[in-house]
C-alpha cells in the first residue's frame, strides 16, 4: 500500500532515529505525556524567551509514527512565535481530524496528511502534538518556568 | 489432525490470523447454531410455559451441561457470566461477601497474571484481604515451586493456566496438589488453557473461562464452581430469574446454578459456547495442543535463526500455542502495522493486558503471535518472511 510506504518511508523513519531532536533543555517547560496501551511515551521540553520558541527538544520512546512526528514538531516550532506555535498546531490538528489543513504551517509532516484515515496510529502521530497543546495551555496561561 | 479450514469462513479473507490469544475466529457450525437459535426457537427462558420458551429453556440448559461435560464438571456446577472477567470479578466478590474471603486472608498471585485475574484481588484490599506474588524470571518463566512455597497460610490461590503472554502452560497440577494438602482454596484462570488443551475440573474449587476465545461467540463465558461451595456462596448479581420468594422487605433465591444467574442471559451465546465445545471435541483437545505446540515450536526455531529477534517465554517443552517476542529496535506497533499491510498477517502488539510482567521483561510491549487449531506451518513460514521485511525496511 502507498500510503504505508509513505508513513515507513525514509524520511519518517530518519526523523525517528535523528539524535539531533532528542535531549533534555535544563530550565525549560516539561511536559509529558504516554499511551499506556503501547507504552509510546514523549517528553517535551520548550524554552520561551520574549514570547518565541527559543529551543526545544523531546526524550521519547515509542514507535517509528510517534517518535518522528515528535521529531518534527520539535523542528518546526523552533524559533516560532507563540501565534505561529498556535498556527502550527491548528493545522495539525485539522489534519488529524482529516479537514482542509495549510500545507505550509506543517514542514514535513504533510507526510502523514492522511493520518485521518489510519485511525490506528492517529494516537501515535497524535501524542507529542497532544503534550505540545498541554504546554501551550499552560504559557497562555501564563505559566513559566 | 483433520482438516479444518473448510469449516472457518474467515479465510476467504486471505488473512493470517495469529490473534487466538485475544479472540479466535468462529466455525460454520458456531454460527449457524447461533442464526438457528435466532431464527426458530428464540424465547426468554425459565419463565413462560409457551413451546418457545420451553424450547430455548431446554436449549440453554443442555448447553450447561455440554460446556460443563467439556470440563468434567455437573451441570449444576457451571454457571454462565459473561467472560473471564466476569467470572473472576463475580467470584472475587462472591467469595467476600460470603465470608468465605475474610479480612487477613491471604491470596495468591502470580507476576504472570493478566490484569483481569489481578484487579480483582487487588479489589479486595480495602477489605483486609492480603496478596502475595510469586515472581517469574527474567524470561517471564514462571518456577512454580515458587507458588507453592507461598501457600502456607493461604486461603486461596488464584493463577492462569497458560500465559497470554509468554505461552508457558503452568503445572497446575503441582499447585493443586500442593493446595489441597494445605486447604487452600484453587482458582484457575483458564481463559487461555481450556481452549487448548484437555482440562478436567478435578481438584480445584473454581474455574473460569471465556466462549469466545475457543470458537464460541463474544459475551458469554463460564465460571465452575466446585459443588462444596454451591450453598455457601452468595449471589453477587440480584434480581429477576433468580429468586424463590420475594416480598418487598426480603427474598429467598432460587437453587444453584439459577441463584447465580440473574438477569435474562445470553441465550444464543449459550448456543453458541456448546457448538463451540462440540466442535473441538470433534478434532479433539490432545490433538489441537499436539498441533499447536508443533507450530509453536517451528515459529521457536526459525526465530532463533534470526538475531534480530528477542524471544521471551520458556521456549521448551512447556511452551505452546503462543509466541511474544520483539525485533531489537523496533517498536512492536511498527512491526504489527508492516506484517498487517504487507503480508495479511494479524498479530498482537501492546502489553497484552499483564503490565507488570511487561515491566519485569523490561518492555513496554511485546508481538505476540497466538495459534490455533487451523493455523498452519506455512503461516508461520510467511510470518518469518513478514518478520525479514520488517527489518529490511526499518531495522
Amino acid at each position: 500500500m502507498d500510503w504505508l510506504k509513505e508513513l515507513y518511508s525514509e524520511v519518517v523513519v530518519s526523523y525517528a532515529k535523528d539524535p539531533k531532536y532528542r535531549g533534555k533543555i535544563e530550565g525549560a517547560l516539561e511536559e509529558r505525556d504516554m499511551n499506556e496501551s503501547c507504552g509510546d511515551e514523549v517528553t517535551l521540553y520548550v524554552k520561551i524567551e520574549d514570547d518565541r520558541v527559543k529551543d526545544a527538544a523531546f526524550e521519547g520512546v515509542g514507535c517509528v509514527v510517534s517518535q518522528a512526528s515528535a521529531a518534527m514538531l520539535v523542528k518546526l516550532i523552533k524559533g516560532k512565535n507563540l501565534q505561529e506555535v498556535r498556527e502550527i498546531l491548528d493545522n495539525v490538528k485539522k489534519m488529524l481530524k482529516g479537514e482542509d489543513f495549510d500545507e505550509e504551517k506543517v514542514g514535513d509532516l504533510v507526510v502523514f496528511s492522511n493520518i485521518s484515515e489510519i485511525p490506528q496510529r492517529s494516537k501515535c502521530f497524535y501524542l507529542a502534538w497532544s503534550v505540545l497543546e498541554r504546554l501551550y495551555d499552560r504559557i497562555s496561561q501564563g505559566g513559566s518556568n | 489432525m483433520k482438516n479444518v479450514r473448510e469449516d472457518f469462513p474467515y479465510l476467504e479473507r486471505k488473512v493470517i490470523y495469529l490473534d487466538n490469544a485475544a479472540t479466535t475466529q468462529k466455525p460454520n457450525q458456531v454460527i449457524e447454531a447461533i442464526a438457528n437459535y435466532y431464527r426458530r426457537h428464540n424465547a426468554n427462558i425459565h419463565r413462560g410455559i409457551h413451546t418457545l420458551s420451553m424450547e430455548a429453556t431446554d436449549m440453554y440448559e443442555k448447553a450447561r451441561e455440554r460446556v460443563a461435560s467439556f470440563v468434567g464438571a455437573k451441570a449444576k456446577e457451571l454457571i454462565f457470566t459473561y467472560g473471564t472477567t466476569s467470572s473472576i470479578n463475580f467470584l472475587a466478590n462472591a467469595l467476600r461477601g460470603s465470608g468465605i474471603l475474610r479480612e487477613g486472608d491471604v491470596v495468591v498471585l502470580t507476576e504472570l497474571e493478566h490484569h483481569s485475574n489481578l484487579l480483582p484481588w487487588q479489589s479486595l484490599k480495602r477489605y483486609g484481604i492480603e496478596l502475595r506474588f510469586a515472581r517469574v524470571d527474567e524470561k517471564g518463566v514462571l518456577d512454580e515451586s515458587k507458588v507453592v512455597e507461598l501457600l502456607s497460610g493461604a486461603r486461596l490461590v488464584s493463577i492462569t493456566g497458560l500465559s497470554n503472554v509468554t505461552g508457558q502452560k503452568v503445572n497446575i497440577g503441582m499447585i493443586i496438589e500442593a493446595a489441597k494438602k494445605k486447604g487452600v482454596l484453587v482458582h484457575i484462570d483458564g481463559a487461555q488453557l481450556v481452549p487448548h488443551a484437555k482440562v478436567n475440573v478435578e481438584g480445584m474449587d473454581f474455574l473460569s473461562f471465556s466462549a469466545h476465545k475457543m470458537l464460541g461467540p463474544t459475551g458469554i463465558g463460564a465460571l465452575y464452581i466446585s459443588e462444596r461451595f454451591l450453598e455457601k456462596l452468595e449471589p453477587f448479581f440480584v434480581g429477576g430469574g433468580m429468586i424463590d420468594r420475594v416480598t418487598l422487605e426480603s427474598s429467598t433465591y432460587a437453587k444453584p446454578p439459577e441463584k447465580f444467574e440473574a438477569g435474562t442471559p445470553n441465550i444464543a451465546g449459550a448456543v453458541g459456547f456448546a457448538a463451540a465445545v462440540d466442535y473441538l471435541e470433534s478434532v479433539g483437545m490432545e490433538e489441537i495442543e499436539k498441533h499447536e505446540r508443533e507450530l509453536v515450536q517451528h515459529a521457536i526455531e526459525e526465530m532463533k535463526k534470526l538475531d534480530f529477534v528477542e524471544l521471551y517465554g520458556p521456549l521448551d517443552e512447556r511452551h505452546t500455542s503462543i509466541i511474544s517476542f520483539n525485533i531489537k529496535g523496533i517498536h512492536p506497533h511498527d512491526v504489527a502495522h508492516i506484517l498487517d499491510e504487507e503480508m495479511g498477517i494479524a498479530i498482537r502488539t501492546g502489553h497484552h493486558c499483564a503490565q507488570p510482567l511487561m515491566r519485569k521483561l523490561g518492555v513496554s510491549g511485546t508481538c505476540r503471535a497466538s495459534f490455533y487449531l487451523y493455523n498452519t506451518k506455512e503461516e508461520v513460514d510467511v510470518l518469518i518472511e513478514g518478520l525479514k521485511k520488517v527489518k529490511e525496511w526499518i531495522g
